[in-house]
């Protein structure tokens, strides 16, 4: 069979069975068992597939994916998540569009604390948005922020995405989760931003004052006793991978345990708060793996019948320069990004992209750092944009989806102009890796 | 009917706390390892290879509890733009065709334990099993996810599909 | 008729170790052309490295180019090619060859074609100063290759995946790793290690393997064509060689110290990793064991 017919039965599988809502794990192991009976020699390369399907996860670099998704559920169910935010709260006092500036604040706190972005938003919706439309927040400033700011937790690590990005494409990850830091920080202040322009209009907003004021020092403590500490895990995570007693995926163990003791210091573990946080982070950990174990055998498959070689070589023809490829990424990515999940957004157009950047000599870290971003932009792009599910999961029922999506789209502008921003001057985000990865 | 699904449930229940177990249990072996080896221990020396096989069975033997809840993330923009009658009809197909996905390979799954259980292939880690007690999972989790996709066809299941949260 | 065969190999596309087979199948196709053609089809993003055996086996792929470390759960005794003492030339010569040829026929229903890469050696590489035969208090990297081996050092053996090696040695998880003569450069180590021990142990195999139905639906010509080009590869090692040479060169540049082994002390080092090797393959295959000690490793044999 020529390439493309190949590449047409493949892809065009793949999109048919994702059309009629089948879940994606079970599209790939369709498309699987087509394409190993056409390609891998009939019926014993259906027995081929599933070899490789319980290979596919026996890979190290896989572990923190769990790891970093405990660490957020752990958060979360155990009251800890909840307490740092309200401390957050009641720091940040008398700014125009107070609560919205909480979420951004505490989403990005967060964010340095887990690796999860669906535990990340689920936190501050179900923690922060009742009280916020109780007190007069338009839907609009109060949803937006929450589920946007989410996606900020795959771009500072600890990030679960980023170790699987870095592992399919062999990039350097401790290079991708640094890079990642400054458009990071960058999104969070122009969330911060647009949210006081809006505040100022007088637009959406009530104005409110944190109920319980107090001198300085009160409204501080909460945050030195709820917050800081929390800080303690994150140094834990770099701390043992800088001393030199830990690999990358053991640090995202050692997490795991700091985030352990400090329940246990707080006093919020029972048997109850670890039997839920531990089913929650099998759903969601499973959910990825699952989609792992169909996407990686499908991308074996991609280069095993020609197709993706096929394709391949008609790209490279055209001879693209490296800003080109870029582009072609990032187009490719944001539309794909509207219908199917991050994993499989990575699997699909991983083979392809990776030998094309290579060929022409892209930066690899640049090209992880768009794919990132692109990544994390997919997770609020309807209609199929998993934060936007995780709000509508955690927000009281008359919220609809399209109030929540609509909340979120000026957030969404402003992250397509940070990424606009990495792909003209890429150098805004690299240098900070270059800095520290020099020595 | 309803004796069978509550046995069926306990079942996927039961197989998805023990994935979770091992999700936990990747936790526990990784931080013994790394303190076992300050003090001079090697009592942890199986750690990766135990890691690597319990993120694979937790995934084989979570994925059905998972289906049993729908929460697998699709994407429902057809099913929910079609009129009612039409968008259940469609719901009705994707989920016949996951009951033939999943029956193909439990068959095959299932052959493969049992080809690599009469040939005697070990998996030589730092441990050295039979390989067919690792396949296991994999007839398992498809036998039961086409159980479960059956019981969806059939109009059985009622519970609404809901994304992973 | 001209036959097809379809080619994948375990190593990563575009690493040295593809060489021997880059060579392999442009020979055949250049001197089979009316009996036999290999359409090189891919590396591990086509088949994973750890399933190519079975892939093999059962005639998903035609012929694979794989280490024995990568397909020892079908073929246990495999793991005898590492502890060779004799040359590929010698093995043809004295019936070793035919013995491997015929256990990989009958664990992994495939022909033992031709074996590359014997001029490849393993080597412990270390951060910093201290007795190889003694490294208590030292944690080590390693994989499944040398485990049994490096356990006998007395170190601490951490085991990681290639991706994090660099880390583990970078921020000193560990104090050593092993590999081979050839690499090195490719994860950036030569920043942080500091002195390799010589002598090498082990050596590196890169071996071509054909499944067997589809070895004796061949004609006799493409059959003897590719016996030919076998052994024309054997007999190109060369090449490997002289890679070897160079990094090892390279390696001296970057400040890696050789940490010399003598007399007594290199025959211990070299007796425990050949020690080692065996008693993992006399406790896992204990039929063909001592039959392939006598024709593979004459000198630990004796
Ligand atoms: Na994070
Ligand atoms: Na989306």
């Amino acid at each position: 069979m020529e390439w493309y017919w190949a590449l047409s039965l493949l892809v065009g599988l793949v999109v048919f069975l994702m059309v009629i809502g089948l879940p994606v794990a079970f599209v790939f192991l369709g498309v699987n068992v087509v394409g190993a009976y056409l390609f891998l020699g009939g019926t014993m390369g259906l027995g081929q597939v599933v070899r490789n399907g319980v290979q596919s996860l026996q890979n190290y670099s896989l572990a923190p994916i769990p790891m970093f998704i405990l660490m957020g559920e752990l958060m979360l169910h155990s009251g800890m998540a909840g307490a740092a935010i309200h401390a957050v709260e009641r720091l940040i006092r008398k700014v125009p569009g107070r609560m919205p500036i909480v979420s951004v604040v505490a989403g990005t706190l967060f964010a340095a604390l887990s690796g999860s972005s669906m535990a990340n938003t689920a936190m501050l919706g179900s923690s922060l948005l009742p009280q916020m439309l109780k007190s007069g927040y338009a839907p609009r400033l109060a949803i937006g922020p929450m589920v946007a700011v989410g996606g900020i937790a795959i771009l500072i690590p600890p990030s679960a995405l980023a170790v699987l990005l870095g592992s399919l494409a062999k990039i350097s990850i401790a290079a991708l989760l640094v890079a990642g830091i400054v458009p990071a920080l960058i999104m969070a202040v122009l969330f911060v931003g647009y949210i006081l322009i809006r505040a100022l209009a007088g637009d959406d907003v009530k104005e409110d004052v944190a109920p319980d004021g107090g001198g300085f020092f009160q409204r501080a403590w909460p945050f030195l006793r709820d917050v800081l500490p929390l800080f303690l895990i994150f140094v834990a995570v770099v701390g043992s991978l800088l001393a030199g007693i830990a690999t990358p995926t053991e640090s995202a163990a050692i997490g795991v345990a700091a985030t352990v003791i400090a329940g246990l210091a707080y006093r919020r573990l029972s048997i109850g708060v670890i039997g839920k946080t531990m089913m929650e982070t099998a759903k969601i950990s499973a959910m990825i793996l699952f989609i792992i174990v169909g996407s990686i055998t499908f991308s074996q498959i991609l280069a095993f019948s020609g197709a993706a070689s096929g394709l391949l070589s008609v790209i490279t023809a055209f001879e693209l320069t490296p800003l080109e490829v870029i582009l072609l990424v990032l187009v490719v990515l944001l539309l794909l990004g509207c219908f199917i999940d991050q994993v499989s957004m990575m699997m699909i157009t991983l083979p392809f992209f990776l030998p094309l950047a290579n060929s022409v000599g892209v930066d690899l870290i640049w090209l992880g750092l768009v794919y990132l971003l692109s990544l994390e932009i997919a997770l609020i792009t309807p209609p199929f944009g998993l934060l936007l599910f995780v709000m509508k999961g955690v927000a009281p029922k008359e919220i609809s989806f399209g109030t929540i999506t609509m909340a979120t789209l000026p957030f969404l502008g402003i992250q397509m102009a940070v990424l606009v921003l990495i792909v003209i001057w890429p150098e805004i985000a690299l240098w900070l890796p270059k800095l520290l990865l020099a020595n | 009917m309803a004796v069978f699904l509550r046995i069926f449930d306990a079942v996927l229940k039961g197989a998805a706390m023990i994935g979770a177990a091992l999700i936990a249990l990747t936790v526990v072996t990784t931080v013994g390892d790394v303190i076992a080896r300050q003090i001079g221990s090697k009592l942890f020396y199986w750690q990766v290879d135990f890691v690597e096989l319990a993120l694979m069975g937790s995934a084989f033997l979570i994925a059905p509890w998972l289906l049993s809840l729908g929460a697998h993330v699709r994407v429902d923009v057809a099913v929910t733009m079609l009129p009612m009658r039409m968008g259940a009809a469609l719901n009705r197909i994707a989920n016949l065709l996951g009951t033939l996905i999943c029956a193909v390979l439990a068959v095959y799954a299932w052959q493969e334990v049992t080809g690599s259980a009469t040939r005697g292939s070990l998996m030589i880690r730092s441990f050295v099993i039979p390989e067919w007690w690792v396949l296991t999972v994999a007839p398992f989790a498809f036998v039961t996810l086409t159980v479960e996709f059956a019981l969806r066809t059939l109009g059985v299941r009622d519970r609404r599909e809901t994304v992973g949260i | 008729e001209v036959a097809t065969l379809r080619v994948v190999t375990a190593f990563p596309q575009n690493t040295p170790q593809n060489i021997p087979l880059t060579g392999f199948v442009d020979h055949v196709n250049e001197t089979c052309t009316d009996s036999v053609q290999l359409d090189f089809v891919g590396g591990p993003e086509a088949v994973p490295t750890f399933e190519l055996g079975e892939a093999v086996r059962r005639g998903v792929v035609d012929v694979g180019y794989s280490s024995q470390s990568f397909y020892a759960s079908i073929v246990p005794e495999a793991a005898a090619i590492k502890l060779s003492t004799n040359t590929v030339a010698e093995q043809r010569e004295n019936g070793g060859h035919e013995l491997l040829n015929q256990i990989h026929q009958e664990r992994m229903n495939a022909v033992y074609l031709a074996r590359t890469h014997e001029d490849v050696p393993f080597y412990l590489y270390l951060t910093e100063e201290a007795d190889p035969l003694d490294l208590s208090g030292k944690s080590l990297r390693i994989a499944p290759v040398y485990r049994a081996f490096f356990d006998t050092l007395g170190a601490q053996l951490v085991q990681t995946p290639p991706s994090e090696m660099y880390t583990a040695v970078e921020r000193g998880v560990v104090q050593g790793l092993g590999w081979t003569s050839l690499g090195i450069f490719d994860f950036g180590l030569q920043e942080h290690l500091k002195y390799r021990v010589e002598p090498g142990f082990y050596l590196s195999d890169g071996n071509v393997l054909v499944n067997l139905d589809k070895w004796n639906g061949l004609s006799e010509a493409a059959q003897s064509c590719l016996n030919e080009a076998a052994v024309w590869i054997e007999g190109q090692g060369q090449e490997m060689a002289d890679l070897s040479v160079e990094d090892l060169a390279r390696q001296a540049e970057a400040g890696i110290e050789a940490l010399e082994l003598t007399g007594e002390e290199r025959d211990e080092f070299l007796r425990r990793a050949s020690d080692a090797g065996w008693a993992e393959i006399e406790e896992l295959a204990p039929d063909n064991a001592a039959k392939l000690k006598e024709l593979l490793a004459p000198e630990s044999a004796s």
